[in-house]
């Protein structure tokens, strides 16, 4: 692993997209993803469903090459009804994400999956874990990832707070994903949404047209306003962009 | 003939990578296997699916086969069309139906749709990409009916309408006009002749014909050439050639009648009636 | 994080997410090229830059001269790459603007005894993309002079733009217009004159020699030439021109005992294999097809005139009366 192949780099994909988020509350983790899924820059589908059911009540957000995904949470998936029937219980959310992590860690060098594995399990509780490139392993309150991550850390920073309620966390993974897929081209679409708690899981869906807005830049562009329209001129603005 | 004494085991055979890919570094490309740039597509329907494929089959921009079959053979209710490398996707579906077959004999029910996707998901993502087949996969099971997309690195997408190939943005501006939940049969079949005639007519990689299926419950009706817009035009001029146009040196003719003579040595002659 | 090439060994492959890769060596790449070899890449004009990429085959050789001149600063961006202070492991890469395409579609041209026929497809293309299904390729120069163009249709449209002004002062100068051997000359220098970044185009010029015979001059892209009976260029050259080679040159046929093959082809067959040739191009090459236009050259006061008459949508060009007359004819082909 000492030297960069910028020449492989650039004939595949860079152009690789998506936003994703899990976030643990009081009872339970909200998870969230954008609806994106491209090859270069066709979008291939635009309702896909990043949310991945791997257990009763353990789900994972995938990002990165969507069949080295697909194949991990299918594997991960029969791994844990395999444990489940012999344990005679439901996995632990850290036992899911160990098991994400395994296979993450021990083929890093034939996958690209950044994955964030969020459940609800009776030891814990709520919990949040996220398995980036390499197959680390972290537990983390809150959890973005994907190319469209890297708009909303500071966003993220300033924004969570402890002890929030489902409602609450439900709007912030709501509004942190459209800021996301509003700044990043590679991801888009709508909005799906799980809430997983001990009672059952719970998906949400917010359509491409209902996304929440944010500061959308006419304020700036337009002429400002109470400017002083001076005789026989037009009111010549700096840019022309529809309302 | 001598029987090769060399264990062969099933499947891909290896044994000539390394000189492959010597030959490749000395500057001696693979040869181009043949390639269907294609429009294929699928879509939902009130009682089933409708699949669509074109029929041109390329090698570069040279057209190899005016008239070819992409839409392949999985169960008597599941149908296959393939892009990408024709021979992938022949065999790929070609085992995967012989799959299904067994898979229905051993378990004595009516395999899914699922079933065949997952097959398939998961030898395209064992082949890492090397087995170059893109394709819709559509059927009607015990569960209702379903669309799947398969890109050849094995990843699939659910959807009520898809396309895929060279000619797929082509088809895909077609659905994302027209397409509608619940449509009637009639509807669905002119949509798909829509979108496939929009890969034919905008995209070179697609061209010829319109091959079609209609999966319902309990019917699967192939149309075959539903739809012909691209017959091949009268020539101007007959390009017969007189006997004896092509120049000969030596002339040897040849008795291909085979003559045997049969001896029995001792005993009566078997009884071969 | 950022150290792994392998999610680019899937060209094409579906992906959604990921984290970005930051491309941390790349500025060590750049110091280490400009500080050693700023002044040589200064010295280097742009043109003959683009034109290293390009191998079309009767370039390559002479393209070598400028290939060995840039290896040159290769070999120095391998050195600085050893240089002891440099820490630096990145092979040194080009990346380049490509100024040529290749625009699909085939052109063709056959001399009979006193006309000549120049055709071309019009369908423009780009990868598997059709850009317009109605592109001439085929231009009328003078009343006794068409040019054919194939290859890349931005450099082929200026480079008969720039003909006709040539054609046009001569035509002030002279008071005549000029000669078909005189064009096939003006064309070479015009082509070799742009040697190091040449015109991306194949050219077949037909029409009238000033002794009245049908002639076809065929061009490679710096100027190459020689006077031909038939020609066929572009996307479908392979496909036609041996089909040309059997049926205008009588290549591979014997003739029957006692008889021996003609030396010129009446207009009619002519027109007749043209057409031909361009159904079955189009129904073997994906990039030819859409339209066809055939143009008639016919020498001054050529028999052949009576056989134009009842051809279905031609069209007079002729510009002079009392000298050759241009004709053109115009067909659909398949759209597929």
């Amino acid at each position: 692993m000492d030297h960069v192949d910028w020449q492989r780099l650039k004939t595949g994909e860079v152009n690789l997209g998506t936003s994703i988020m899990a976030v643990q509350f009081n009872d339970g983790v909200v998870i969230g993803a954008d609806s994106r899924t491209t090859t270069g820059s066709y979008i291939a589908n635009r309702v896909t469903d990043k949310l991945t059911h791997i257990h009763d009540r353990v789900y994972c957000c995938r990002s990165g090459s969507a069949a080295d995904t697909q194949a991990v949470a299918d594997v991960v998936h029969y791994t844990l009804q395999m444990y489940s029937q012999t344990a005679g219980q439901p996995p632990s959310v850290h036992t899911a994400a160990s098991v994400f992590q395994k296979l993450c860690y021990e083929n890093k060098d034939a996958l690209s999956a950044g994955i964030i594995v969020a459940g609800w399990d009776k030891e814990v509780g709520p919990s949040v874990y996220n398995i980036p490139l390499g197959g680390g392993l972290f537990r983390q309150p809150w959890a973005i990832g994907g190319s469209g991550s890297t708009y909303v850390y500071g966003y993220c920073d300033a924004t969570y707070k402890e002890g929030w309620g489902r409602d609450e966390t439900v709007n912030f993974v709501k509004n942190t994903l459209a800021l996301a897929m509003s700044r990043d081209g590679s991801s888009g679409g709508v909005i799906r949404m799980c809430v997983i708690t001990e009672d059952g899981v719970e998906r949400l869906f917010v359509p491409g047209n209902e996304l929440p807005k944010f500061w959308e830049g006419h304020e700036v562009l337009r002429a400002p306003v109470g400017m002083k329209k001076v005789a026989g001129e037009t009111g010549i603005v700096p840019m022309a962009v529809e309302a | 003939m001598t029987v090769s004494s060399v264990f062969s085991p099933p499947g891909f055979n290896f044994s000539n990578e390394v000189r492959n890919n010597f030959m490749t570094e000395k500057g001696l490309p693979l040869p181009k296997a043949t390639s269907t740039g294609t429009t294929i597509v699928g879509c939902l329907f009130k009682d089933g699916i409708v699949l669509g494929a074109d029929t041109r089959a390329t090698e570069g921009p040279i057209i190899a086969d005016k008239n070819c079959e992409k839409i392949h053979y999985i169960t008597e209710s599941i149908r296959c069309c393939g892009a990408g490398t024709a021979a992938d996707t022949e065999f790929t579906t070609a085992l995967i139906s012989s799959n299904m077959e067994l898979h229905g004999l051993s378990t004595g029910r009516k395999p899914r749709v699922v079933t065949a996707m997952t097959m398939l998901k998961q030898m395209l993502f064992r082949y890492q990409g090397h087995v170059g087949a893109a394709l819709v996969l559509g059927g009607v099971d015990s569960t209702g009916p379903h669309l799947f997309t398969i890109h050849p690195h094995g990843s699939t997408d659910k959807l009520p309408y898809v396309t895929m190939g060279s000619g797929s943005l082509a088809a895909m501006a077609v659905f994302e006009s027209g397409w509608q939940p619940n449509m009637e049969r009639e509807d669905a079949l002119k949509l798909v002749k829509a979108a496939i005639s929009a890969g034919i007519f905008n995209d070179l990689g697609s061209g010829s014909n319109i091959d079609a299926c209609i999966i319902t419950e309990h019917h699967t009706e192939m149309l075959r050439n539903v739809e012909m817009p691209n017959e091949r035009v009268q020539k101007e001029r007959r390009y017969g050639f007189r006997r004896g146009t092509t120049a000969w040196k030596t002339e040897n003719v040849r008795n291909l009648i085979v003559k045997e003579e049969m001896t029995f040595v001792g005993g009566d002659a078997m009884d071969t009636t | 994080m950022s150290d792994r090439g392998k999610s680019s060994e899937k060209g094409g492959e579906l992906v959604f997410g990921e984290t970005i890769r930051v491309p941390t060596v790349r500025r060590a790449i750049h110091l280490s090229i400009t500080r050693p070899l700023s002044f040589l890449i200064l010295r280097f004009p742009l043109r003959p830059i683009y034109a290293q990429q390009y191998s079309f085959d009767p370039l390559s050789q002479s393209l070598f001269i400028i290939a060995s001149r840039l290896s040159s600063v290769n070999l120095a961006f391998a050195r600085s790459n050893s240089m002891p202070d440099m820490v630096s492991i990145a092979q040194p890469q080009q990346r380049q603007f490509n100024p040529y395409s290749e625009n699909g579609g085939t052109i063709l041209a056959i001399a009979g005894a006193d006309f000549s026929v120049i055709a071309g497809d019009t369908r423009q293309s780009e990868g598997y993309s059709i850009q317009t299904r109605y592109a001439p390729k085929v231009f009328r120069l003078t009343d006794k002079a068409v040019l054919a163009v194939n290859g890349f249709a931005a450099d082929g449209n200026m480079f008969v733009k720039k003909v006709r002004q040539r054609l046009e002062w001569y035509r002030h100068a002279h008071a005549k217009d000029m000669p078909l051997r005189a064009i096939a000359r003006l064309i070479q220098t015009m082509l070799y004159a742009r040697r190091f970044f040449p015109y991306y185009v194949y050219n077949i010029l037909g029409g009238i020699e000033d002794d009245g015979t049908g002639a076809v001059y065929s061009f490679d892209p710096v100027g190459s030439y020689e006077r031909e009976a038939c020609r066929a260029a572009g996307a479908a050259q392979s496909l036609v021109q041996p089909f040309l080679d059997n049926q205008i040159y009588f290549k591979n046929q014997t003739p029957a005992p006692g008889t021996s093959h003609p030396v010129h082809l009446p207009l009619s067959t002519v027109l007749s294999l043209v057409i031909d040739s361009f159904t079955s191009a189009t129904e073997r090459h994906i990039e030819v097809g859409d339209g066809l236009e055939m143009y008639v050259v016919l020498a001054k006061g050529s028999a052949s005139v009576q056989g134009l008459g009842n051809i279905r949508g031609i069209q007079e060009l002729t510009a002079t009366d009392d000298g050759e007359r241009v004709f053109v004819i115009r067909r659909e082909l398949k759209k597929d």
